[in-house]
């Protein structure tokens, strides 16, 4: 028995290293790529013809607000003094996005070490770099094969802060490769007087740029540890729950007891933040939580009224405390009077008088041709379905009479009335397991498209990924 | 006092719900009185919190069996309420990048996101996605056609089962369409059991539950059942 | 031991086995083919996909997503596909949830079509996320008279006030449409008898296979369109489906200067048989098309549908061969019984 044991961990144990091995080693599979960047906003004011809507006001046709840096109103109202703020942003990319991004890359490295043969005499440096990017860009295309799509840029921003100028006429002799002949190029521009700065070509996210060592650029786009350590937690705790399937085991039990801790803590977060803080909160201490919760809360005085619910969500609490745990029973009361009092006057208007008022129609129904004349097929196939409806309701509420015995007449109408239940219950059980299995066909989705990259349905990746799992 | 009070909260609350039904210059009572539920509602997952870690700090001071477990539920309640009440690692809202605490806690990107992302997720996802497996088995052992009735049950079952998928197209695509006989597709049987026979049942079942709830909630408002008060009278 | 003995005494685990293979194949087949089966929409389907249609652009609908992780694999390609309808038609649209997770239900559901499919929509003003509400029916009931009580602000903390879409909203009866997806309570059930009721609003339930046998009985009073389990949805995610195409197609051949009513003869048929639109082009009718136009018009005819508007559909699959396992199972097992039931009795 232990021997059979120690072979099937073994064997487990070898699997897993292999599904690792092979998970980190080439496209791999189950990683997660993000595209990393900031976001940075800067207050400004912006003149306002109307009255403001919001905003604090500064003085008459000004409202100061915050703008994202990038857009139009902070290029024209910003200023070196205006408050910025930044933080790191991450958006999530398709793994063929990175893949492209990687061939891209693959492909301008290639195109640099190729000869660059055009011949850059006595025209000026703006030129002489885009004859050079364009025939780079040519090169790098076809050394991508259609794959993906490289691109070339000149950062003139950099360049020009740092002095170069696109008028520097320059000489270069030709000959050698691209790399070579954009730092001749950048030479003859410094011999000329241009600058002393260093340039670079940094190559990253399928974009080769040309730009100044003091432009930092780092690739933005890559995996993101923290979301691929997620999905394979993820993966790990599915099959730890399917793994109760062959037998209780620790592993499940743990799945268990975090599912148990998670929720419960989710559940109360998220009723905090929507529920307590701009329900209850925001109607007491309206200034508070606009201040410094929720900003885009309206101006308001504090309702005190909602003095009550607070009270009543504070007994409910008494139930946790070792004394007074009745008074609990308040709010309990509470909960079980509107409960009682909304489904009363519901139930009988949407479910009681409705139904009733559904199944009473005639009999005979009569379905009409487009012509207007009467279809006499339909309308008795119609009236079939009408009269065996009612016949249906009728006997089935003729079952759940308790109160008279279920002989004679009524006992064969209740018969009538057990196997229209019973084709209900049929139908119940055929539509459940519908739903059972279109949930467990979205687990295998997950297991086989996310995590294994077996099948890819989204085209999130490329073809050649998409079969990387079969070793 | 124990009981009265919240008999008459019950009966007060009761009464103004159903009359603002009924009389238009009540309707804010009853408003208000639904708000103040959802308020309650809210602090009832508080409620549930606070209940699992009295059970387990419990069941960890007494060392009941299975107690390492209690504590991965306390380690991961703790460490999931941590990120989502301090808003850890949540940027602020971009209206308003000057309020740190203005952001959206399950905004892509947060820890609070990430627990829900790859914990949550998966973890009640596959516990729903196992009842697959065992109404399988359960299939293969417990449904039997011992009589008429049974047999009604299997029955529709397996015309629903067939007739909701492409399979039931494919065995009875040879009836014409237009033909008398074409009720008989199993598609078109299916619609047809669902709409007659199932609603027919379904509607009984739902004009008895009516009148149950109707009743139960009108004893509660009035008194008249205090089970929910728990113990004897 | 002969075969029925052993049949009987079969561990459960097989069938486990069993049941992981039936819906585990078919996944990858379809998922390696690309390959889905046919769909034949059912009249509720295609009820609820006219109630949106018959509105007008611009009209407000409620879109209630109270469902979670547990009940996506069923729900969540109704969300998406409600989502493109109402996208594809101008619908505004207004996302609340009474399911704590629903708000993630909305974030993901949004973000996969409107992110990327509609990137022109306008938060705030062609849709808008409230988020989630605690209190259950008492938030129905509550906002079928006013609004603004229960949701002060949207999900990203904006007040309702500041959000230009929210203007002349006060209660659930300024709403054209309420569209609900649900997996239990709160749910369809209650959306039916709290505002559909009362409200007589066109009310869209897509639900899980567990609720709809019981939510039939209201259609079609108080409810206009059902979608009951993965079959639901994959009838009007087809359904849908097929008109984005053909609005598609259609806005190709008004702006290649044809005029209706010749466009929508020709979008028609050209969704149901792309190559004709390759075909069409050479004839002497579409002498007035632009090249451009033309290669517009092919390339949109011809254009595979995006995966994330087959998933449904693709799910189909493993249904198909599930389904047939659980009959087969069910009818082994009644062989086992009544064949021990009958040796027992000759014995």
């Amino acid at each position: 028995m232990n021997r059979q044991k120690l072979t099937l961990l073994s064997i487990v144990g070898i699997f897993v290293i292999l599904l690792v091995v092979r998970a980190f080693s080439g496209n791999g599979f189950g990683r997660i790529y993000v595209e990393r960047g900031e976001a940075s906003f800067v207050k400004v004011e912006l003149p306002v013809l109307d009255a403001p809507a919001d905003g604090d006001v500064k003085s008459e046709g000004v409202r100061s607000t915050w703008v994202d840096a990038t857009s139009d109103e902070a290029v024209d109202f910003a200023g070196p003094e205006s408050p910025r703020v930044a933080w790191r942003s991450v958006t999530p990319v398709s793994p063929r996005v990175y893949f492209e991004a990687t061939i891209a890359d693959e492909a301008l490295q290639a195109a640099l070490s190729t000869p660059f043969d055009a011949t850059i005499n006595g025209t000026d440096l703006g030129t002489a770099l885009e004859t050079w990017r364009l025939a780079l860009l040519e090169k790098a295309n076809a050394e991508a094969a259609g794959r993906a799509e490289p691109t070339v840029e000149i950062n003139w921003t950099a360049l020009h802060a740092a002095g170069f100028k696109r008028k520097t006429a320059i000489t270069v002799n030709s000959g050698g490769d691209f790399e070579a002949s954009l730092g001749a190029m950048l030479d003859a521009a410094r011999a000329a007087g241009d600058s002393d700065a260093e340039t670079t070509m940094v190559v990253a996210d399928g974009k080769g740029t040309v730009t100044t060592t003091a432009d930092d650029l780092a690739p933005a786009i890559g995996l993101s540890w923290s979301r691929t350590i997620g999905l394979w937690l993820a993966v790990i705790f599915t099959l730890a729950i399917f793994s109760f399937l062959y037998k209780d085991n620790p592993l499940y039990k743990i799945a268990e007891s975090v599912v148990v801790g998670v929720s419960a803590a989710y559940w109360m977060v998220i009723s905090l933040w929507d529920m307590i803080v701009p329900n209850l909160l925001g109607q007491l201490f309206p200034d508070f939580v606009q201040g410094n919760l929720l900003p885009g809360l309206g101006d308001g005085d504090p309702n005190w009224a909602y003095l009550v619910p607070a009270i009543f969500g504070g007994l409910l609490l008494m139930r946790l405390a070792p004394k007074g745990q009745y008074l609990s029973l308040w709010t309990l009361a509470f909960i079980v009077g509107t409960t009682a009092a909304l489904r009363m006057v519901a139930y009988i208007e949407g479910d009681f008088l409705s139904q009733i008022n559904a199944t009473i129609a005639p009999l005979y129904q009569e379905v009409m041709n487009a012509d207007g004349t009467v279809n006499g097929y339909s309308s008795f196939w119609a009236s079939v379905r009408q009269i065996t409806l009612v016949i249906g309701v009728l006997s089935c509420l003729t079952y759940f009479f308790f109160s008279v015995e279920h002989k004679g007449v009524v006992g064969k109408v209740a018969r009538v009335g057990i196997w229209f239940l019973m084709i209900t219950f049929g139908a119940a059980f055929g539509f459940t397991v519908m739903g059972r299995i279109a949930l467990l066909a979205a687990r295998f989705e997950f297991l086989f498209d996310d995590w294994l990259w077996l099948i890819d349905p989204t085209n999130q990746r490329s073809v050649a990924a998409a079969v990387g799992c079969l070793f | 006092m124990k009981r009265i009070v919240p008999l008459w909260i019950t009966a007060i609350v009761g009464v103004v719900l159903i009359i603002s039904n009924f009389v238009p210059w009540t309707r804010s009572w009853g408003e208000e009185a639904t708000t103040w539920f959802g308020i309650i509602a809210a602090v009832a997952f508080v409620l549930g919190g606070g209940s699992l870690l009295k059970v387990h700090l419990k069941k960890i001071s007494d060392r009941n069996s299975g107690w390492a477990y209690s504590m991965i539920v306390l380690g991961t309640f703790a460490a999931t309420l941590a990120v989502g009440l301090f808003k850890i690692g949540v940027s602020p809202n971009p209206s308003f990048p000057d309020v740190p605490w203005s952001g959206d806690v399950q905004g892509q990107g947060t820890p609070f996101w990430w627990v829900y992302e790859y914990v949550f997720k998966p973890l009640t996802a596959t516990m729903f996605a196992m009842l697959a497996f065992y109404i399988a088995s359960a299939a293969f052992r417990a449904f039997r056609a011992k009589n008429f009735e049974a047999m009604l049950l299997l029955g529709t079952a397996f015309i629903i089962l067939l007739g909701r998928t492409f399979a039931g197209y494919f065995m009875t695509s040879w009836i014409p369409i237009d033909g008398p006989f074409s009720g008989l597709r199993l598609e078109e049987l299916s619609v047809y059991i669902m709409q007659v026979f199932n609603t027919a049942g379904n509607r009984a079942i739902i004009i008895g539950i009516a009148l149950g709830i109707a009743g139960t909630s009108l004893k509660i408002i009035m008194g008249l059942d205090r089970s929910y008060l728990g113990g004897g009278d | 031991m002969n075969l029925i003995d052993r049949m009987a005494s079969l561990d459960r685990r097989w069938i486990f086995l069993m049941m992981g293979l039936a819906v585990g194949i078919p996944i990858i087949v379809i998922g390696i083919t690309g390959k889905t089966l046919p769909e034949e929409p059912t009249p509720l389907a295609q009820a609820a996909f006219n109630v949106l249609d018959d509105l007008d652009p611009g009209s407000r609908i409620l879109m209630a997503w109270d469902f979670d992780p547990a009940s996506e694999g069923e729900l969540g390609p109704m969300a998406t596909s409600f989502i493109r309808q109402c996208a594809q038609k101008g619908h505004r649209m207004y996302f609340i949830a009474l399911w704590p997770v629903g708000a993630q239900m909305i974030r993901s559901s949004t973000s996969r079509v409107i992110g990327g499919y509609y990137p022109d929509l306008v938060y705030g003003k062609d849709w808008v996320d409230l988020g989630f509400k605690a209190g259950n029916e008492a938030v129905i009931k509550t906002i079928v008279t006013d609004f603004d009580q229960y949701f002060p602000t949207d999900a990203r903390g904006t007040s309702v006030d500041a959000i230009p879409m929210m203007e002349g909203i006060t209660s659930l009866a300024d709403f054209d449409a309420l569209v609900n997806a649900s997996a239990g309570y709160p749910g369809s059930k209650e959306w039916v008898l709290y505002a559909a009721t009362p409200l007589k609003k066109p009310l869209i339930i897509g639900c899980t296979g567990v609720q709809a046998p019981q939510m039939y009985p209201y259609v079609p009073n108080q409810v206009q369109g059902l979608l009951g389990a993965i079959k639901g949805a994959a009838e009007y995610e087809s359904i849908v489906n097929k008109w984005v195409r053909s609005e598609q197609l259609l806005d190709a051949l008004e702006l290649g200067g044809i005029t209706e009513p010749t466009s929508s003869e020709l979008a028609a048929r050209f969704t149901e048989n792309p190559a004709e639109a390759s075909t069409w082009t050479t004839e002497a009718a579409a002498a007035a098309m632009s090249p451009e136009a033309k290669t517009r018009l092919i390339e949109i005819a011809n254009a595979p549908i995006p995966g994330i508007f087959l998933e449904a559909q693709r799910r189909m699959g493993p249904q198909l061969v599930a389904h047939l396992l659980m009959i087969g199972l069910i009818i082994a097992g009644n062989v086992i019984f009544f064949a021990n039931r009958r040796r027992g009795v000759s014995q």
